[in-house]
């Protein structure tokens, strides 16, 4: 089950909402309502997952149970090991079930059939945020039960896609928290603005991709590879920060303040401001949870561009298990330690100084759309050759397709809110202050998203007289 | 006080459909899809919650109504065809993608050797069926967008002078193998008939009126002349599509079927489902004749043989025509027939393997018998 399907709005959520008001309508205190999301957010789990939940629960259990020890025993040694224990076992689990299918692949030239596990990636970064966090003294869980660090972990609004939270950033909100009209109501609009991001925006300009992406390779030409591009690079952003902006949303509705976890990441002036507006809570994990631990940038330069490197090769990995993905954190890794390189020079941080800042706006977006052309490419032989289309315009000039056969009137019109969006309405933070103009637009989002998800049900045989 | 309004429409639009759907329990929808909806899964079942996504996937409240809205806002706010597998043409005709496209284009083209292949196969099957007294005719019923051509989209372009269809007719041109494709004739029919069409807008098929020049092309080569358009007396009738799965399959693959219900067919005077000929089984409304076989007898028909006609759904308004000028018309779906002896036990006379050019299923079997 996943946020924008009409199950989880018609059927899910209104079961969820309506039974945590009658709870706080009825009892005391936050234990019921907690207990009450603890089971729907299973529930939302294995619906979708099925046994799988399991792992989800074993998470749970060895992260409560290991960071309980690690907070009650006094011996430093039995500290490190417990939690050396603890995130190795995590980290092989989610090793095994992301990466053997590829491992066997490429050791053994077979194909592997172990299922991904919606969500692993997350969750059980999450659990290892609360291992080392309990390690390092920076949280109490003196009180903690299990069933609230089960909720904390297994959250549904951020349990498949994020945001990754701290324990320590939600640990009061879990014990104590107050719903009141305007968290709901704000809830809703994110809620609403984060499915119209997803299902009108996203899913529209993904057909294009996809359609590009289909092409034969002498089908490709240098405007399609751009167009796919560009695309893609709208497609992604709207896609993810929609799912965040709905489970943030989601969030409130239950009276939890979720971090933000995008930043207007296309309006940078270089990739490593970037890399602090794009999947915030991913970016603040590695920082605090590897980059930090391994030196950061106290132990010298080069071995901060050591760590710098080594934690975009890590970021690449944990988005996949291809070479693609690989040489995505590569690509990063690069471009970030080039630009520390350049600050830390005082002569090329002068020049680039000067560099006018449209100039700089160009630059962290072409980077950032190479980067995406990498990332969605599904092999490198499919890589090369968009990148070949790409930077030489002439090395395919002909196709048996036209641009209007692959992108329609309405894919345009997306293309166009998007950009208006980033560059217009996000840029200067505008917003609808007509309360009515407000509401309208927000039913009109919320009807248009409820009518795209009933058309993409749709699935007619189409020539039954075949 | 429009926090509350939030909350409140909020709550309206995602509690009132399923609360109406509970209320008015009598609601069933009608089926566009030509397909099984999914069924409410049993709670003991494996798989359940798969299950029952995809029941709730086919039975949403006021489903067919979203559906329509969704793909009348591509339709007519945003000038879009609603479905990837349907292109929006000019004047309301709208055309196949899959495959038929392809085909347009010019850009799957056999090679040497599946066309040799294919030559091969049917002019020994050919020969078999020669040796046995019966005549074999290959006919092609082209795509829409031949004859239509002017109609599609302009960005759409060719890619070569000679379609699939064309490069098989020039390869068995040097077999004795009757093979029929065509395409100049219903284009030229077309332009004459201006006023009239000889496909439907909104379905990928012919009409009757369609069928019937295709007909005529077929018995042409059989030597059988139909009379000529200004000999027939037809009436024009405002088809609501087959009822066997509601409407056209074009209109529902859109997503239009309860807005694009109407198409233009003829009802054309001695050659309909009508008069002394005895029919048995329905093309139109029933789906397991439509896969299986029909038959027909007429006492009074000019050619007195029994005809195998062979058929897709393209074939559908052809037999209606084949019915009124063979005494005995057997016909079988192509998917029932894979080899020579099928063909035989019908002790036809006469063979008429018929495909739409868009899949050109060909009947390439003799090699393995």
């Amino acid at each position: 089950m996943n946020f924008s399907t009409l199950i989880f709005i018609w059927v899910f959520l209104p079961i969820v909402l309506i039974g945590y008001y009658i709870i706080r309508c009825v009892c005391k205190g936050n234990l019921i309502k907690n207990y009450w999301l603890l089971i729907c957010s299973l529930f939302f789990y294995a619906w979708g997952e099925g046994r799988y939940i399991i792992i989800l629960l074993c998470v749970i259990g060895i992260s409560f149970f290991g960071g309980r020890c690690i907070y009650r025993t006094k011996k430093a040694w039995l500290k490190n090991l417990v939690l050396s224990l603890t995130i190795v076992v995590l980290l092989l689990c989610l090793g095994y079930y992301k990466y053997f299918n590829d491992i066997r692949l490429i050791f053994l030239h077979e194909s592997g059939s172990v299922h991904l596990p919606i969500g692993i990636s997350f969750f059980t970064f999450q659990a290892i945020s609360f291992l080392l966090d309990v390690y390092r003294g920076e949280v109490d869980i003196s009180g903690l039960r299990i069933g609230s660090y089960a909720l904390y972990i297994s959250f549904f609004p951020q349990l498949i896609a994020g945001p990754i939270i701290k324990y320590k950033d939600i640990e009061e909100q879990i014990r104590c928290r107050a719903e009141n009209i305007e968290m709901l109501s704000e809830g809703i609009h994110f809620f609403i603005i984060g499915l119209f991001r997803k299902v009108i925006i996203a899913n529209n300009v993904a057909l294009v991709v996809d359609s590009i992406y289909g092409l034969s390779d002498s089908d490709v030409t240098c405007l399609f590879s751009w167009i796919a591009a560009i695309f893609y690079t709208l497609q992604i952003y709207f896609d993810f920060s929609g799912y965040s902006l709905m489970a943030i949303g989601l969030g409130k509705m239950f009276g939890f303040s979720i971090v933000q976890n995008f930043n207007k990441p296309y309006l940078s002036k270089s990739i490593s401001e970037f890399w602090r507006r794009w999947h915030i809570s991913l970016g603040s994990w590695f920082r605090d949870y590897l980059y930090i631990p391994l030196g950061g940038n106290k132990k010298g330069e080069i071995r901060t561009y050591v760590n710098l490197a080594l934690v975009f090769l890590v970021t690449g990995i944990w988005h996949g298990s291809g070479y693609t993905f690989l040489l995505w954190g590569c690509f990063y890794a690069f471009w970030i330690v080039l630009e520390r390189i350049v600050r830390n020079s005082k002569k090329l941080s002068r020049i680039t100084s000067s560099i006018p800042m449209f100039f700089k706006y160009m630059y962290s977006i072409l980077i950032v759309v190479f980067g995406w052309v990498i990332f969605r490419a599904e092999s490198l032989h499919r890589l090369k050759i968009m990148i070949v289309r790409m930077v030489m315009p002439f090395s395919n000039i002909t196709s048996h397709y036209s641009l209007l056969e692959l992108v329609n009137h309405k894919q345009f019109v997306m293309l166009l809110i998007a950009i208006v969006w980033i560059f217009v309405i996000e840029r200067k933070d505008i917003k609808i202050k007509n309360r009515l103009l407000g509401l309208c637009f927000d039913t009109g989002a919320l009807l248009w998203c409820l009518i795209a998800l009933t058309g993409e049900a749709y699935n007619p045989f189409i020539y039954f007289r075949f | 006080m429009n926090k509350a309004r939030i909350i409140m429409f909020f709550c309206l639009i995602v509690l009132m459909p399923s609360l109406s759907y509970i209320i008015k329990t009598d609601v069933r929808f009608t089926n566009y899809e030509g397909r099984k909806m999914a069924e409410k899964p049993l709670l003991i079942e494996p798989d359940f919650c798969e299950k029952f996504d995809d029941y709730y996937a086919d039975n949403s409240p006021w489903r067919n109504e979203m559906v329509t809205l969704n793909s009348c806002l591509s339709t007519f706010v945003f000038k879009d065809s609603s479905s990837k597998d349907n292109i929006k043409g000019k004047d309301g005709w709208y055309f196949y993608r899959p495959d038929e496209l392809d085909e347009y284009k010019r850009i799957n083209l056999l090679s040497d050797d599946e066309l040799d292949s294919k030559v091969n196969d049917i002019s020994l099957l050919n020969s078999i069926l020669d040796s046995e007294g019966v005549e074999l005719y290959i006919f092609v019923a082209p795509d829409k967008s031949e004859i239509y051509e002017d109609m599609m989209p302009r960005w759409y372009k060719r890619y070569g002078d000679i379609c699939r269809a064309e490069q098989v007719g020039r390869g068995l041109a040097l077999t004795d193998v009757n093979y029929v494709f065509p395409v100049d004739e219903l284009k030229k029919t077309a332009d004459e008939l201006e006023n009239s069409q000889l496909y439907y807008k909104l379905d990928t098929h012919w009409n009757y009126l369609g069928g019937y020049f295709g007909c005529k092309s077929l018995l042409k080569q059989m030597n059988i002349e139909l009379p000529d358009v200004s000999e027939l007396t037809m009436k024009t009738t405002y088809n609501v599509g087959s009822s066997a799965y509601g409407k056209f399959d074009i209109s529902n693959g859109l997503g239009m079927a309860a807005v694009f219900d109407k198409d233009i067919s003829y009802n054309i005077d001695g050659y309909n489902y009508s008069g002394s000929i005895e029919y048995c089984g329905d093309l139109w409304s029933n789906m397991e004749d439509f896969y299986g076989t029909v038959s027909s007898h007429n006492g009074d028909a000019p050619i007195k043989k029994r005809l195998l006609f062979i058929r897709d759904s393209f074939g559908t308004a052809m037999y209606p025509m084949l019915g009124n000028i063979y005494e005995d018309v057997i016909s079988p779906h192509r998917s029932n027939i894979g080899s020579v002896e099928s063909m035989l036990e019908y002790e036809p006379d006469v063979i008429v393997w018929e495909t739409v050019e868009r899949s050109l299923s060909l009947p390439c079997f003799a090699i393995n018998n």
